[in-house]
Order: C-alpha cells, then sequence, then structure tokens
C-alpha cells in the first residue's frame, strides 16, 4: 500500500459552500490525502451509488436515464454526502470518514440529515407564520404561505435533494445566501427570517406600515427587506434621542442626526454606531441568537449611513412617514340602499329603457344611495351616457365617488388595474 | 463542478462490460448465433457511441444483454447478419427511449420492438423506425411519476410529514 502522505491541511474556508463534497475530494486529492487504493473505493462506491439511485429512480424499469437526469442525480448524491460532512466538525475526521467508511452508508446518514433539516424548518416555518402580522407586503405573505408550503409539498429528498421546488420564495433578506442550496438554504432562510421576525415585532404593526408606506408608496408590491428599514428607524430614534414606543422620525430629528454625526468622521462614526446598537438592544432585551443577528447589519449599516451623510440624503436610511391616502370622510351621509330584490328589478328595467331620458327619471325617482348608483352605473349606464348621470349629481357625490375610486386604486395588493368606463369618465368629468 | 460524472470509474466500468455479453453466447448457441470476441468489443464500443449520440447514460449490465436474448431467434437474424443488425438495434432502443419520453420500460420497448421486428418489418431496422413510432403515438401512456420519491410524505391537509419506510 502506498504511504499515505499528508500534506497540507486543508481549511474550511477552501471549500465550496454549495459543492462541498466536491471540492473536498478534489482538494483531498490533490493533497494527497488519499492512496490510490482509497481513491478507488471512493470512485466504486460512488459508482455503485449512482446506479442504485438510477435503478432506484426508474423502479427498476430502465438501466439507461438521460445524461441531464444522471447528472441531477449525481448532484443530488454530492449535496446529500456534502451536508452529512458539513455536520462533521473536525477536518481529519471527514478525510476519515470518506476513507475509511462505506459511501453507501454515508449517504443513508445523510439523508436522514437532510430529513432532520426538513423537519426543523418545517417546524420554524409555522412558527413564523403563526406569528406572522401582515403589514401588506405581497413578497412576504407570497413567500410564506404559498413559496414554502410548496417546497414541502415538492422537496424531493431522494433523488433532488439539492433542488429548491415549490412556489415563489422571493422575499429578500438582509443576508445573502444565494451561496446554499436545497433544504440548506430553506434551514438558513428561516432561521434568519425567525430573528428579522422576532426584531420587527418589538414594533407595532402600524409603527411598521407607516414606515414602509414612508419608505416607499408601493411597498407592498415591492421587494424590500422590512428588517433593514424598522432598523434604520429604530437606530434612528435613539440618536435623536426618541423613545421606541414609534417608529416617527421627523425632519427635526433628522437635523439633529445630521448634526450628531457630521463632523465624527469615518472610525467615529462607527464607533457612535456601535454604541447606540448596544444601546438599542439593551432597550429591546433580544436574545443572544437575536442580537447577533442585529450585529451582523452593523456593518453593512454604517458604511449605508456614512455614504448617506456624506451625499447630505440621511432622509434614505432615517424615513419619515408619509402621510396616508385620505380615505372617504364620514360627513356625506348617503341614503338608503335599496333591497336586493328590488334593485335587481330597477337594473332590469333601466336596461330596457329604450331612451336615455327615460333612465334618468327612473335614477332620479328611486335610487338615494351612492352604492347603488355605482352598481346601476356599472350595469346599466354607458359610454356616451355617463355625463348625463354625473350631471344630476352633486358636487360632494362627485367628489366622494372619486375619493372611494383612488382609495381602491390605493390599496389594492395586486398591480394597478385599469379602471371600469364610468370610472375614468368619473375622474375626467371631476377634473373639467 | 461542471462534470458529475468525472469522478466515476467510467474506463472501469466500460472495460467490464464486454463479460457479460460473452456469457449470452452459451444460450444463443443454441440458435446457431455465437458472437466473436472482436464482434462484442464492437457492440460494446457501439453501445457508448449510441447512448452519446442519443444523449443518454447507463450504468451497470445495460440492454445489450437483453437484446441479445430476446432477438437471438429472430427468423430474420442469423450467425452473418446478427451482430450488425443487434448494433442497429441498440441504437434504435436508445432512440426511441427519449422518443417515448421514458414512458416504457426498458423491457416493454424491447420486447415491442422483436414483435415489429418479426411481424411488419419482416427483419427491417429501417422500417422498424416508423412502425415503432406509429405504435407509440397509439398506445396508452404509462405514468411514471407514480413513484413515490420520498418516504418523508407531507400531508397538505394536516400540514405535517407523515414518515413511510418506502425506498
Amino acid at each position: 500500500m502506498t504511504q499515505v502522505m499528508k500534506k497540507e491541511h486543508i481549511q474550511e474556508h477552501e471549500l465550496n459552500e454549495e459543492h462541498y463534497f466536491q471540492s473536498l475530494l478534489i482538494k483531498a486529492t490533490q493533497r494527497g490525502m488519499f492512496t490510490s487504493e482509497q481513491l478507488a473505493k471512493i470512485q466504486m462506491g460512488l459508482y455503485e451509488l449512482i446506479k442504485n439511485q438510477v435503478f432506484k429512480f426508474t423502479s427498476g424499469e430502465s438501466t439507461s436515464v438521460k445524461i441531464e437526469t444522471a447528472h441531477s442525480l449525481m448532484q443530488s448524491i454530492y449535496f446529500s454526502i456534502g451536508a452529512y460532512l458539513k455536520t462533521v466538525k473536525d477536518m481529519d475526521k471527514k478525510i476519515h470518514i470518506l476513507t475509511q467508511e462505506n459511501i453507501q452508508d454515508i449517504f443513508l446518514k445523510s439523508k436522514d440529515i437532510l430529513k432532520k433539516y426538513l423537519l426543523e424548518s418545517h417546524a420554524k416555518l409555522k412558527l413564523i407564520q403563526s406569528e406572522y402580522i401582515d403589514i401588506g407586503n405581497m413578497a412576504l405573505h407570497e413567500t410564506l404561505f404559498d413559496g414554502f408550503p410548496g417546497f414541502f409539498l415538492e422537496y424531493d429528498v431522494n433523488f433532488k435533494a439539492h433542488e429548491i421546488p415549490g412556489g415563489i420564495i422571493d422575499y429578500i433578506l438582509s443576508v445573502d445566501f444565494s451561496h446554499l442550496v436545497g433544504v440548506e438554504y430553506v434551514q438558513a432562510y428561516l432561521n434568519c427570517l425567525i430573528q428579522e421576525n422576532h426584531f420587527c415585532r418589538c414594533f407595532s404593526a402600524k409603527e411598521i406600515e407607516k414606515l414602509l408606506r414612508g419608505y416607499s408608496k408601493t411597498y407592498k408590491e415591492d421587494l424590500i427587506n422590512v428588517y433593514e428599514i424598522v432598523l434604520g428607524n429604530a437606530i434612528g430614534r435613539i440618536i435623536s434621542e426618541n423613545d421606541l414606543s414609534s417608529l416617527s422620525i421627523t425632519n427635526s430629528d433628522r437635523n439633529i442626526i445630521k448634526r450628531k454625526l457630521v463632523n465624527m468622521g469615518i472610525s467615529g462614526i462607527d464607533k457612535y454606531l456601535f454604541t447606540i446598537y448596544e444601546q438599542l438592544l439593551f432597550e429591546l432585551k433580544l436574545s443572544k441568537q437575536e442580537t447577533d443577528y442585529v450585529y451582523s447589519a452593523l456593518n453593512t449599516f454604517c458604511k449605508r449611513t456614512r455614504t448617506c451623510l456624506e451625499n447630505d440624503s440621511l432622509e434614505a436610511v432615517f424615513i419619515s412617514f408619509r402621510e396616508e391616502v385620505n380615505k372617504p370622510q364620514a360627513y356625506y351621509f348617503d341614503g338608503n340602499q335599496m333591497d336586493n330584490d328590488k334593485l335587481r328589478e330597477l337594473i332590469e328595467e333601466l336596461n330596457q329603457c329604450r331612451y336615455l331620458s327615460d333612465k334618468i327619471l327612473l335614477i332620479t325617482s328611486n335610487v338615494k344611495s351612492l352604492n347603488d348608483l355605482t352598481e346601476i352605473l356599472s350595469e346599466c349606464i354607458y359610454e356616451g351616457e355617463y355625463e348625463h348621470v354625473f350631471h344630476m349629481m352633486t358636487k360632494e357625490e362627485i367628489s366622494l365617488l372619486k375619493e372611494r375610486i383612488l382609495y381602491e386604486k390605493e390599496s389594492e395588493v395586486m398591480p394597478l388595474i385599469e379602471y371600469d368606463g364610468w370610472k375614468a369618465a368619473l375622474i375626467c368629468y371631476s377634473e373639467k | 463542478m461542471k462534470n458529475e460524472f468525472s469522478i466515476l470509474p467510467l474506463d472501469t466500468m466500460k472495460s467490464e462490460y464486454p463479460m457479460e455479453i460473452r456469457a449470452c453466447n452459451k444460450f444463443t448457441s443454441k440458435f446457431g448465433i455465437v458472437l466473436s470476441d472482436t464482434e462484442i468489443d464492437l457492440l460494446a464500443k457501439a453501445r457508448w457511441t449510441a447512448l452519446e449520440q442519443n444523449g443518454r447514460i447507463e450504468f451497470g449490465g445495460g440492454i445489450l444483454q437483453k437484446l441479445i436474448f430476446e432477438f437471438c431467434d429472430s427468423p430474420f437474424l442469423h450467425q452473418d447478419n446478427f451482430t450488425s443488425t443487434i448494433e442497429e438495434l441498440q441504437s434504435i432502443f436508445y432512440y426511441f427511449k427519449n422518443e417515448c419520453l421514458e414512458k416504457f420500460s426498458d423491457d416493454e420497448l424491447i420486447e415491442s420492438m422483436k414483435i415489429s421486428f418479426d411481424k411488419e418489418c419482416q427483419g427491417s431496422t429501417d422500417f422498424l423506425i416508423g412502425v415503432m413510432l406509429k405504435k407509440m403515438s397509439h398506445s396508452s401512456i404509462l405514468n411514471y411519476n407514480d413513484r413515490e420519491s420520498s418516504d418523508l410524505h407531507y400531508n397538505e391537509q394536516e400540514g405535517e410529514f407523515d414518515e413511510e419506510d418506502k425506498l
């Protein structure tokens, strides 16, 4: 047997996170950590493993598969073995396992690890879903209630362990996990989302919504990270000597922040922000894991603050609330709504009218409520007739209906829809 | 990490294959067909070429043995044309595995090829492709996807995992 010549030790940071097993195998081979017999044994073990996997994948019905299929099966095997090896802390022990243990046994252990991750991640998802407070962001909602459930439904730990199937997972976290795949990605993602969620739960949902509205009018559709925005304002509150019962930062608060930071210099700002972070964490009484997570964002936050200070754009970091779109005022008292059956009879009668003047007469005689009128506008009045109906209405009624239309558009979760015919006509009419 | 197969001992796999084919002679000799070492090497090389041409890969014995066993009693095959025909049939087989989208097992496809070869095609591999394509378009589709791919089954109604010993 050729003597193993142990050369340069392999460091963890040298290994590729996504292709962990392959990179370990290559590095160990390059550094002479395997004898030729050991390497041959590993290769044969992998060959037998892929042969078995193809057999199982095709239910024993096919000896050949498309190359892409075989690639995928191999990637799954490598990913699984890599996931298991990552749980072994000592590098020498990893090498020892590869040289002494049967690859099939290593693979079976790896599947147990992945199943454990899957069950743990699922429990984490349930926790996040139970703690979820709807702040209206579509990406977050879809990720939690569509994307991840889809993943757990479709994840194939046996043949496609490296994949992330299912619905869309596109809510952005403050940490990047693009170097991870499969259930490792999901596990890391959910771990972080829990920390971000716990931090945000220190503040009221109403305050967060106001803050997000201040950040962007279209925050509901935008791909944003809520945690970073909340963290920024929470820090701003402390710098401007406000308490954390609100997340509001006014212009004068920003001036205070600017005055404090402007003459500090780079290292001065970083040191100062570090003390503010400590104060924030003390006040919020977070757990160690949550604290560590907040600290992990410190460097990026310092850099961003310094850049915005230089560009005199601190409002990008410490955000002011925006006034809400006014909901329709309650000062207008609507008439009584018609009984549903009576309304349907009226609509039928209106649709049988030959002349517009007859329609107008029926409407003025029977319709007292704006709700009924909007129904009639949708179902019985057509282009060329709208203005005649609008002429009958008071300025107040026109204004109120217009506000309702604009309010519907602002609060739509889905992308903006075009107005119905009468709505567009009313807005034009109101602007004359 | 583009070539996932670079770690595997593919050369070893290729060199072991002819021994399995040699073992077929014991059976095929009853039908007057005995493959020489040269012919066996030719078929073994042709197998890899056919796989490559059809974008497929095979681990283990492959279908050559099955083809030989299935076709050795064909009234249209004899010692002189057996090797060349099997070589063509091998290529046709992998072509059809792709065409049928993996919906037929190896055994079903080989059996169907043999029946068509002996009946409608009268021993012609040229006609075999057309006849097989026609058959496939009329046949029922077998659902490959009924295979349970995971032994952790996610119960959507309960919102939890049921663990089953499947594989």
